[in-house]
C-alpha cells in the first residue's frame, strides 16, 4: 500500500490570525496602491482604444469566468492585469481580446487549482486567436507587468470588512453573497 | 514587442555552468548593466503537454512569493524573463554551490549569511498527475502529521523540517531518507519510536492513519553521538510527535543550545567552497599566509568540502 500526500480538494478555512490582525488590512491597503494603473490611459496614449471597448472585453471576460466557474478572484485580477498593461503599452483594437484572454490565462494560473487551458480560451474567442499567439503574448504581458502578478484586488478586502461589521453569522453569509 | 524578451536575455552573459537538477539548470552569469555576478536558474520545460499551456503556473507563484519576501535570510530574486515556455530566474550569486537543487536549500553568500532558496519550486514542478510522492525531494523533511494526511496543520511542519536539517548537519547525511511515504513513516518510527494515542493524542483520527509496528525508537544520544545535551534537548523538542506540543521557533531560540558556548562562528569567518581553513587563517593573519605560500603547494591542492554548519562545526 502506498500512502499519498496529495493535496485534497479541501477549502482552506478563513484564518482568524490573518483576519483579526489590523496590520494585515493596513498592509493590503498600502500594497493595493502599487497595483493601481497610474494613468488615465485612454486619454493619454491609447490611440485606437475607447472606453467602450474595454467594457466590451470586460463583459466577455466576465462571461467566460462565470461559465467556467472560475474562482471569484480571477476576473478582478485579470482586469487588473489588463488595465496595468494598457497603462504602459499602446495596444491595437484587434489585439484587445487576445490581451483579455492572456490576462484571464494568467489570473487563472495564479488562483485556481485547475487553471483555464490555452485551448479553451481560444475556443471562447471563437478561434479568433491561436494558442501560439496566446503563449507569445503571455510572455509579453508578464514582462510588461514585471512578473508581478500578486495584485491586491477589491475581493481581498471583502472578508476583512465583513468581519468588522456588527452582524450575526447568518447575516454575514447573506452580506458575503451580495458583495 | 516580443523582442523585448530577447533583449532581457541578452542583458546577461553566461559565464559558467553551475549545475543541473531535476527541475532546473543553473548558470553563473554577468549582468552587463551593472557588472554584477548573478546565478540564472533556467526552469526546465516539462513535457510537451505542459508546454502547451505556457509558463508553468507554479513558477509564477514562486516568483510572486520571492517578489513579496524581502529578508536577509531569503535569497533575492533580481529578475525573471521568459522565452517560449522557458522561465529563467535571476538570483543573487551565492558562494556555496547551487548544484544541489533540493528543497530546503540553504545557501551562504559571500559574507557567510545563510539564505533560504528554492522553497516551493521542487513541489511546484512535479506534474500533478505524476505520482509526486515518488519524487524524493520534500518527503524526507515532511512531518508525520502530513504523512498521515492531516489537513489542518501549522508551523509545526516547518519545525519538524528544521529538526531534519539540523540532524542532517550533524550526520552529513539525510537523517530520515524514506523512499516512499510508507517507508518515510517507518524510518521516522524506527528512529524515534512509534507514536501512540498517549504520546500523540488524536493520531489515530488522522485521515491516512495506519497502524505501525511498535518500534521502541533509538535514544537520540546514540544516533547523534557527537551532540551535546543542549543540542539533544533541542532535537528532542523538534522531533516531538504531537504537533501542538512540538517546540516552536520562539521556544527553540530560548533554549540553552543557542546561548551556550561556543557561540556561532561569525558569518564572514566561515570557510567558503574552494577555500581551505588554512587560507582563511591566512586572511586573518597575513604573516602566516606568507609562510604558507613558501612552505608548499599541498594546502591549496587539498579538496575541501564545506558544510553549512554554523553551530555544529
Amino acid at each position: 500500500m502506498e500512502l499519498l500526500c496529495l493535496e485534497a480538494a479541501v477549502r482552506a478555512r478563513p484564518d482568524p490570525v490573518l483576519l483579526g490582525d489590523q496590520r494585515v488590512l493596513q498592509s493590503l491597503l498600502s500594497i493595493e496602491e502599487r497595483f493601481l494603473p497610474q494613468v488615465p490611459y485612454f486619454k493619454l496614449f491609447q490611440k485606437e482604444l475607447q472606453p467602450y471597448m474595454r467594457r466590451m472585453v470586460a463583459t466577455w471576460m466576465l462571461e467566460v469566468c462565470e461559465e467556467q466557474k472560475c474562482e471569484e478572484e480571477v476576473f478582478p485580477l485579470a482586469m487588473n492585469y489588463l488595465d496595468r498593461f494598457l497603462a504602459v503599452v499602446p495596444t491595437q483594437k484587434r489585439n484587445l481580446q487576445l490581451l483579455g484572454a492572456v490576462c484571464m490565462f494568467l489570473a487563472s494560473k495564479l488562483k485556481e487549482t485547475r487553471p483555464l487551458t490555452a485551448e479553451k480560451l481560444c475556443i471562447y474567442t471563437d478561434n479568433s486567436i491561436s494558442p501560439g499567439e496566446l503563449l507569445d503574448w503571455e510572455l509579453v504581458v508578464l514582462a510588461k507587468l514585471k512578473w508581478n502578478l500578486a495584485a491586491v484586488t477589491p475581493n481581498d478586502f471583502i472578508e476583512h470588512i465583513v468581519r468588522r461589521l456588527p452582524l450575526t453569522e447568518e447575516k454575514l453569509t447573506l452580506v458575503r453573497k451580495h458583495v | 514587442m516580443a523582442l523585448d524578451v530577447k533583449t532581457r536575455a541578452k542583458r546577461y552573459e553566461k559565464l559558467d555552468f553551475l549545475g543541473e537538477g531535476q527541475f532546473a539548470t543553473v548558470y553563473k552569469a554577468r549582468d552587463k548593466t551593472n557588472d554584477t555576478i548573478v546565478a540564472i536558474k533556467k526552469i526546465k520545460v516539462g513535457h510537451r503537454t505542459e508546454a502547451k499551456d505556457g509558463i508553468n503556473r507554479t513558477a509564477l507563484r514562486e516568483i510572486k512569493l520571492l517578489q513579496e519576501l524581502h529578508h536577509p535570510n531569503i535569497i533575492g530574486l533580481l529578475d525573471a524573463f521568459g522565452h517560449k515556455s522557458n522561465i529563467s530566474l535571476v538570483f543573487d550569486f551565492m558562494e556555496t554551490d547551487l548544484e544541489d537543487l533540493k528543497p530546503n536549500n540553504l545557501l551562504l553568500d559571500g559574507s557567510g549569511v545563510l539564505k533560504l532558496a528554492d522553497f516551493g519550486l521542487a513541489k511546484a514542478f512535479g506534474s500533478p498527475n505524476r505520482a509526486y510522492t515518488h519524487q524524493v525531494v520534500t518527503r524526507w523533511y515532511r512531518a508525520p502529521e502530513l504523512l498521515f494526511g492531516a489537513k489542518m496543520y501549522g508551523v509545526g511542519v516547518d519545525m519538524w523540517a528544521m529538526g531534519c536539517i539540523l540532524a542532517e548537519l550533524l550526520l552529513r547525511l539525510p537523517f530520515l531518507a524514506g523512499d516512499s511515504d510508507l517507508d518515510q513513516l517507518t524510518k521516522i518510527f524506527e528512529a524515534l519510536g512509534t507514536p501512540t494515542e498517549e504520546t500523540w493524542p488524536g493520531v489515530k483520527s488522522l485521515p491516512d492513519y495506519v497502524a505501525f509496528k511498535l518500534f521502541p525508537g533509538t535514544p537520540l544520544e546514540h544516533i547523534f553521538s557527537a551532540a551535546g545535551d543542549d543540542l539533544l534537548e533541542l532535537l528532542l523538542g523538534l522531533f516531538t510527535f504531537n504537533p501542538s506540543t512540538r517546540t516552536t521557533a520562539t521556544q527553540a531560540l530560548k533554549m540553552s543550545y543557542f546561548s551556550n558556548r561556543p557561540g556561532p562562528t561569525p558569518g564572514p569567518q566561515l570557510p567558503k567552497p574552494n577555500c581551505s581553513a588554512e587560507a582563511l587563517k591566512e586572511r586573518d593573519n597575513p604573516n602566516i599566509g606568507f609562510k604558507r605560500k613558501i612552505d608548499g603547494l599541498e594546502t591549496s591542492e587539498r579538496p575541501t568540502h564545506t558544510h553549512t554548519h554554523t553551530h555544529t562545526g
